[in-house]
């Protein structure tokens, strides 16, 4: 601020009168901030900084109050369980996207997935990542709030209107015996070392949103081979032509993708996300391929802009020996 | 030889250049003889120039005519425009943005054109606010240019021994040049033949009288000898014959209008205002930006992220809008004050001249002529130490009068008749005395007009007496003595006027009118009295001197409340006794000053830090009306040199347009205010979504895009539109304001729109953020820290509070809905603080809603903000997407709160005048 503010602050007066010749004083910054003689600090003395401070506490504590007041009527008037708006027509939508693990959290904006095989400390993350993932599928404590699903069971018999039916009712459990039986778990540290990741696809949780079959005619040929109807279809492929080239074998795990008993999704305690893996089985080594991942069902549509319906990531796999420093780079 | 001498004030920059220009001119033309000068311009008295020989001069002198002052080249005005004030930081704003962009590009593989959007929205920002601003300039300069070249002047000249009529412009040194009574004399003569030949050099030295002009050299000085036309000066009557001595700028007008030109006169108040306002609200931006750029770094945000944020901060400070606000509604109010014969002239941004005259605190009137719409009567006669009234109606009529025709009163009369050389144009015989029309000196024509109402048929009265000798009146001498066939005597008589009540509006106003003039000091007295610049009951030292009988010398000058000064007091009086004088007295009447005098008073009014306006209509005045702070010249009497120093015009000469003009400005400044306080408040919820964003980790509630659509969207209309509020009280009965005190934004305009309605506003968006937020399943404890993970493209699946995941698409929708949210609530929380910054002072209530603009500008900015939101397309342009219908509400309680929390505090301000409540929030 100026320095004239000091002659404001000594006259608020009104209108004041041009009459009076002003004393011509040095308005020096220095005793702008500070004047001795006047016992004024930022041009306002003790007890009008007091003022003017307490004015504005009590001013922010109304306001605050009056905020909070009002935020605190309007969320009790939002559902604990169901958002207000959700499904087709809102913004969330219903066509889920699809996500995929190992990502780290420490390097968000990347989807790369880099590890040297000879060395285990590039991978420990991703290891780590996929465990904690996978862990909740096998701790106790959940899997006793879940039940086994067989046959025609489903979390359509305990979800009606995007909500639990009631308080208790157990979803059905996704077990991870068909990982481990491909060689995907922790057992294998997800087949890092062996140059042989697997990756997680999931797709996203919508409340409300099961999977639609495709009629017989239009099944894609994408997944032609391994669709089984009530299931959501996965398949990968290299992004560009060289990637395709290049990204060699792709086991699914299962088959035919993720097993659509598990939806639709309602918000409760120990939702089972049930999930696929991808695993690559010759990438070629030192060279990034770009993987493009894609679910099939009859309510999803591919969208590349937006991302729905598919996913992206990168995947490179390095073998230098951990001895030799990497003077070529990466 | 001649000297221009000029009091300048110590430590003025322009002084050297000042100096040069005041050197001593050599000038010989007037007292070599004729022949020899003849020779030297290789003319002859009685064929003129060739044709040929004109054209070898034009082509070697250029046209006859003052060069236009030195102005700004255009591209430098354009330049101004685009990169003064907040422009700069705009332009730091898009350099960023494209060093964001281009980082972006070259390092990410998933670029976004959001950067490159952004910095091409900021350049068309600046780009288009600036050429609107030159716009705005050179139209104005145009107005001007044609109002300086309305009427063409031609000359008689004698070229290859013929009579021609030239345009006075194509005029050369060594031309032979006839002229009459009436024309206005086309370049510097020396007078070859003359008969009767009087000018009038009014418009150069002050003096009103007109003198005559004869082949003889009669002084040294250019300037008083007798041989000597002057440019651009006026021929009464009779004839001459005259050769060219000198054209355009070299002529003694040329050189005093340059002078003129040369004369800084400093910025004007309220540019010195917004450059204040602009500092502050700079320096906020930057010390913000620089703030939360080190903060962002602390927090280990990537250094490009705390460019985006610096970005955002910029962005969100500067008031896009507000100063092609602030231009339009001083374009408006001068637009309203030409309609009432105020012209502005605004050459060079001088538009603030509109407010200017708003603060004026001192008029310094010239001219009795301005102060008295150049009409006077003879109201009374001062005779026999006794004072009559005279009928001044122009109904009046009866010539049979019942004055005492003998003694002091007869010979009143006989000199109010032939010392007297105004005369009635012919052929108005029938025409009441009064309304007849004539040419010379207002007071002559007063006195012209009294006696022919009592005597009758003074131009017979006149061929009886004729004249047989006369020296003019000139203000060496002071008298003027002309010998007719009866015998001269000096006698008492004074006129005056019917004045507007003008001068008692400045006062009541709290603006000192004090008078500079060159008449006598009992005549300036006497119609300072009747014009009220006097006030009655006012004494001078003088007059207390002989009402108490003590010698003048001892009367204590704090008594007087009036002072006339004479111009020789003037002359030896010191700076600081000026000074003294000027502070001292209310009402002050300077007499037979002489124009160097007057920029003397004018600097010495300024020093008291008093904000002057001066009118003035001659070229002596230029000076003066460039010093003041705002110059007034004449439209109908005044100089195309007092016209060009000027910075407004009244067009019909009239004083009362000054106060016209002063209301305006009054009225403009208050409305300015309120303008600000208006924009300015909105400032505060474009800056916090941004902090918030990143000391919380809270997705962006609001873009940078969407800020600029309210600044320059939704907000310009109401703004504007508070231009056009009626005043709260009666503005002319309060004193002018302080500049040094009485800021267009102080801390208080500031404390009341960012620290308390911006808060509230800013609180209003985030409660609709949350909404939106929460209605769409993140509620609000859940958005904490999100932000890595929310703006994270690799993030296809961010879960919320009901364990729903988002791709990222998805989430920006969201978001984007919650910037339009927020963007839209701000509109509505500005409805009330439209409502409230239509007053400072009153209640809306006694205000009322008449301002039909302003309720336009309501129904405009929702309009506005709906089709913002709902037009298709806008979604990828500005990212805005529809709303519910829902989510326009969220903000209504708060825009209730500003409204009552303001009504409180005007109440409080008008029930406890003077209180806490006024001194800290009254603006």
């Amino acid at each position: 601020m100026s320095k004239d503010n000091k002659h404001t602050e000594e006259n608020n007066a009104l209108m004041a009168n041009g009459h009076k010749a002003s004393p011509k004083e040095k308005d020096s910054f220095i005793s702008f901030i500070y004047n001795k003689r006047e016992g004024t600090f930022l041009g306002r003395n003790g007890k009008s900084w007091v003022q003017i401070i307490v004015f504005y506490i009590i001013y922010y504590i109304f306001l605050g109050a009056f905020w909070l007041g009002c935020l605190a009527i309007f969320l009790s008037t939002i559902d604990k369980n169901l958002p207000r708006y959700y499904g087709k027509g809102t913004i969330i939508g219903a066509n889920p996207g699809v996500g995929y693990q190992p990502w780290l959290k420490n390097n968000p904006e990347s989807t790369l997935i880099k590890f040297n095989i000879n060395d285990n400390t590039t991978y420990a993350d991703y290891v780590g990542v996929l465990e904690n993932y996978t862990m909740k599928y096998e701790n106790e404590t959940t899997t006793k709030l879940t039940k086994l699903c067989s046959g025609s069971e489903s979390n359509s018999d305990i979800v009606k209107d995007g909500k639990l039916k009631e308080e208790g009712l157990k979803p059905c459990r996704f077990k991870l015996d068909v990982f481990k039986a491909s060689g995907c778990s922790l057992e294998n540290d997800f087949g890092f070392p062996d140059g042989k990741p697997c990756v997680i696809l999931s797709l996203n949780r919508l409340i409300d949103w099961k999977p639609e079959d495709f009629a017989d005619d239009v099944i894609p040929k994408e997944i032609a081979k391994r669709y089984k109807k009530g299931s959501i279809g996965f398949n990968c492929d290299g992004t560009y032509g060289p990637d395709k080239e290049y990204i060699g074998k792709i086991e699914y795990i299962p088959e035919a993708g993720i097993d659509g008993r598990f939806y639709p999704y309602a918000k409760m305690d120990n939702y089972h996300q049930p999930i696929a893996m991808v695993k690559f089985h010759n990438l070629p080594r030192n060279r990034v391929v770009l993987v493009e991942c894609r679910a099939y069902a009859g309510n999803i549509e591919q969208d590349i802009e937006t991302r729905q319906g598919l996913v992206h990531f990168e995947l490179l796999v390095e073998d230098y020996e951990v001895s030799t420093p990497k003077t070529n780079g990466s | 030889m001649f000297l221009f001498r000029f009091k300048m004030v110590k430590g003025n920059k322009n002084q050297s250049d000042l100096n040069e220009l005041k050197q001593e001119v050599q000038m010989d033309e007037h007292q070599v003889p004729l022949e020899e000068l003849l020779t030297r311009f290789e003319t002859n008295l009685e064929k003129g120039l060739t044709t040929k020989k004109a054209e070898q001069i034009y082509l070697r002198d250029g046209p006859n005519a003052l060069s236009p002052p030195k102005t700004t080249p255009e591209w430098i005005k354009f330049c101004k425009n685009l990169f003064g004030g907040f422009a700069l930081l705009l332009w730091i704003g898009a350099i960023l943005c494209y060093v964001a962009y281009s980082v972006d590009y070259f390092t990410l593989e998933h670029s976004t054109k959001d950067n490159l959007y952004l910095g091409i929205v900021l350049m068309t920002v600046v780009i288009i606010t600036g050429c609107f601003q030159y716009y705005q300039e050179s139209k104005s300069s145009k107005i001007m240019e044609s109002f300086k070249n309305m009427v063409p002047t031609f000359a008689l000249a004698i070229r290859d021994g013929e009579k021609v009529q030239l345009p006075t412009e194509k005029l050369v040194v060594g031309d032979i040049v006839e002229v009459k009574g009436g024309d206005r004399i086309p370049a510097d003569l020396r007078v070859i033949k003359a008969y009767g030949f009087k000018v009038d050099n009014s418009s150069l030295t002050g003096e009103s009288e007109p003198q005559s002009r004869s082949p003889e050299c009669t002084n040294e000085n250019p300037l008083e000898t007798r041989n000597i036309a002057f440019f651009s000066t006026n021929a009464v009557e009779g004839t001459a014959k005259g050769v060219v001595i000198q054209t355009g700028d070299r002529t003694v007008m040329g050189r005093i209008a340059h002078l003129a030109s040369d004369i800084d006169s400093g910025m004007t108040p309220i540019a010195r205002e917004i450059e204040h306002f602009i500092h502050i609200i700079t320096g906020v931006a930057v010390f913000l930006g620089a703030t939360f750029f080190v903060i962002a770094f602390v927090l280990g945000y990537h250094w490009l992220t705390a460019v985006v944020f610096l970005i955002g901060i910029i962005v969100a400070n500067v008031p896009e809008g507000l100063i092609a606000t602030v231009t339009v509604c001083l374009t408006l109010t001068a637009k309203r004050m030409a309609s009432k014969n105020c012209l502005v002239k605004n050459l060079e941004a001088n538009l603030e001249a509109v407010e200017t005259l708003g603060s004026t605190s001192t008029i310094c009137s010239d001219k009795t002529g301005t102060l008295t719409q150049n009409r006077m009567t003879v109201a009374h006669i001062w005779c026999d130490r006794a004072i009559e009234t005279c009928d001044t109606t122009e109904a009046f009529t009866d010539s049979g009068v019942k004055y005492n025709k003998e003694g002091t009163m007869a010979s009143l009369l006989r000199i109010a008749s032939l010392c007297n050389r105004a005369e009635f144009k012919p052929g108005q015989a029938d025409v009441p005395v009064h309304r007849r029309e004539c040419t010379g000196d207002a007071s002559e024509i007063a006195l012209l007009k009294f006696t022919e109402l009592h005597i009758g048929n003074i131009t017979q009265y006149r061929k009886k007496n004729p004249k047989s000798a006369e020296i003019p009146f000139n203000s060496t001498n002071k008298y003027q003595v002309s010998i007719h066939q009866t015998d001269d005597e000096e006698s008492g008589f004074l006129l005056v006027m019917k004045v507007p009540n003008a001068v008692a509006k400045c006062r009541s106003a709290g603006i000192k009118v004090v008078m500079v003039t060159g008449d006598h000091p009992i005549t300036a007295k006497a119609i300072a009295k009747s014009v009220g610049i006097i006030s009655e009951g006012s004494e001078t030292v003088e007059d207390i001197s002989i009402r108490t009988g003590i010698p003048v010398e001892q009367v204590d000058t704090h008594q007087a409340k009036a002072a006339v000064i004479h111009g020789t007091e003037l002359r030896e009086m010191s700076p600081d006794q000026l000074y003294d004088i000027i502070r001292d007295h209310d009402e002050i009447v300077f007499a037979r000053t002489s124009p160097q005098q007057k920029l003397m008073i004018v600097e010495g009014f300024q020093r008291q830090g008093q904000i002057v306006a001066v009118t003035g209509d001659g070229v002596n005045d230029s000076p003066a009306l460039k010093k003041a702070d705002i110059g007034v010249a004449m439209g109908i009497a005044g100089s195309d040199v007092s016209k060009q120093a000027a910075d407004m015009i009244l067009l019909d000469d009239n004083f009362a347009s000054i106060v016209v003009g002063v209301e305006e400005g009054r009225l403009i400044f208050d409305n300015l205010k309120k303008s600000i306080a208006y924009t300015l408040t909105s400032n505060i919820p474009e800056i916090s979504p941004f902090l918030v964003y990143i000391l919380c980790g809270i997705p962006l509630p609001l873009g940078t895009v969407t800020i600029l659509c309210i600044d320059l969207g939704t907000d310009m209309v109401p703004a504007i539109s508070l231009a056009y509020e009626e005043a709260e009280s009666d503005i002319m009965k309060r004193r002018p304001r302080d500049p040094t005190r009485d800021k267009l934004v102080n801390e208080r305009l500031i404390s009341l729109a960012y620290g308390q309605i911006g808060m509230i506003q800013a609180v209003a968006g985030f409660f609709t953020y949350f909404w939106i937020m929460a209605d769409n399943g993140f509620l609000p404890w859940n958005l904490w820290q999100i932000r890595s993970e929310w703006d994270s493209r690799a993030i296809n699946n961010l879960q919320d509070s009901y364990g729903q995941e988002w791709t990222y698409a998805n989430r920006k929708v969201l978001e984007f809905t919650c910037h339009t949210a927020y963007f839209v609530s701000i509109v509505i929380v500005q409805w009330a603080d439209l409502l409230i910054s239509k007053t400072r002072r009153n209640s809306l209530i006694q205000q009322g809603m008449s301002n039909w603009t302003l309720n336009f500008g309501l129904v405009f900015e929702t309009c506005l903000a709906a089709f913002m939101c709902y037009c298709p397309g806008l979604d990828n342009g500005l990212n805005m997407y529809g709303l519910r219908f829902s989510w326009w509400f969220p903000a209504l309680p708060f825009s209730l709160l500003i409204f009552i929390y303001d009504e409180c505090r005007r109440y409080c301000i008008r029930r406890w005048p003077g209180g806490w409540i006024e001194r800290e929030t009254y603006y």
